[in-house]
């Protein structure tokens, strides 16, 4: 087995980034959930909030930053909505898939060239419709998206 | 030229910069193009650990942008009036919060112009607010000249991906 621990020369800032980046993508997640819910079944922060025996100022506290989240709140929020959060998927960063789609203005900018076709693909988020130019979903990429 | 054009030529010229993720394998959703000063501050050498923390997260929170499968109202958000159509980013955590001002070239592609600290800028109607919109305006017109940015009060026009919310005061 490879010892990896004296090849690590990973700065403060870089360690940062992926902790708010982390974050978000968990937040984003669970925003989306919230729409959903309140969207298709009428769920409210004030219903969260008498679920859970809190303050509703609290609830929006919870639902405003990624930075106010923790282990405990992310569940009790999720308690609350009926629903829970599956473990994360954890991939090294040097197996991680290419992109399975990038914008067309970086695309353009960045000059990248694709060999596999772009179809057209409609997908509903949170109930409005949005069509997106994706390449067509591998199994494992689709773990990969947040 | 089209606007596509120019955001080209500007970039060729090192007048703004796409924000390519860091990590490898993110689905770049929407195009982010930012100005030579953020660009110069999330490229900067390494500072001090505070420094170091707040433009790490600064850089994820902006990456969120051509990233995120969704978009909140906490995030993103059209800054009164509409009619100057320059929208702020939240990046609020830690301390100093800042916003990161743009204005949209089309659908998905914001330019982002300058950035201020919370702190600085006061309440929503206040000279700090005033200036930093005004210096957003002014820098879009030095990068594009007559195109004028989307102008809307409905985020659909501006982003994909946008959770039901309020983004306009």
């Amino acid at each position: 087995m490879e010892n990896t621990s004296n090849n690590w020369e990973k700065k403060p800032r870089e360690m940062f980034y992926f902790r708010q980046r982390y974050k978000n993508r968990v937040f984003n997640r669970l925003a989306e959930f919230f729409a959903g819910e309140a969207k298709d079944r009428g769920l409210t922060k004030k219903i969260i909030s008498e679920r859970l025996g809190k303050d509703p100022a609290q609830i929006t506290r919870w639902l405003s930053n990624p930075g106010n989240l923790t282990f405990d709140t992310l569940s009790d929020l999720l308690f609350a909505m009926e629903a829970e959060p599956e473990p994360p998927v954890i991939i090294r960063l040097e197996e991680k898939a290419k992109p399975n789609y990038v914008c067309f203005m970086i695309s353009e900018v960045l000059e990248s060239k694709s060999d596999v076709k772009l179809e057209p693909i409609e997908i509903v988020i949170s109930g409005t419709s949005t069509d997106f130019l994706e390449l067509p979903l591998e199994p494992k990429a689709e773990e990969h998206l947040q | 030229m089209s606007i596509k054009d120019e955001i080209k030529d500007k970039c060729d010229r090192k007048m703004i910069f796409p924000l390519v993720p860091l990590v490898p394998g993110a689905t770049m959703r929407r195009a982010m193009f930012i100005s030579e000063e953020l660009w110069n501050d999330l490229n900067s050498e390494e500072g001090d650990l505070e420094w170091e923390e707040r433009i790490g997260q600064l850089q994820a929170d902006l990456e969120n942008f051509v990233t995120a499968r969704a978009i909140d109202s906490k995030y993103l958000f059209l800054l009164y009036p509409s009619r100057d159509c320059v929208w702020e980013i939240r990046s609020r955590r830690p301390s100093p919060s800042i916003r990161v001002l743009g204005q949209f070239a089309q659908r998905d592609v914001l330019i982002t112009t300058n950035m201020a600290l919370r702190k600085d800028l006061g309440g929503w109607q206040s000279r700090g607010w005033k200036e930093v919109k005004r210096a957003s305006r002014a820098i879009w017109d030095w990068l594009f000249g007559t195109y004028r940015p989307v102008q809307t009060v409905d985020v659909n026009e501006v982003i994909s991906g946008a959770i039901d919310g309020k983004y306009f005061k």
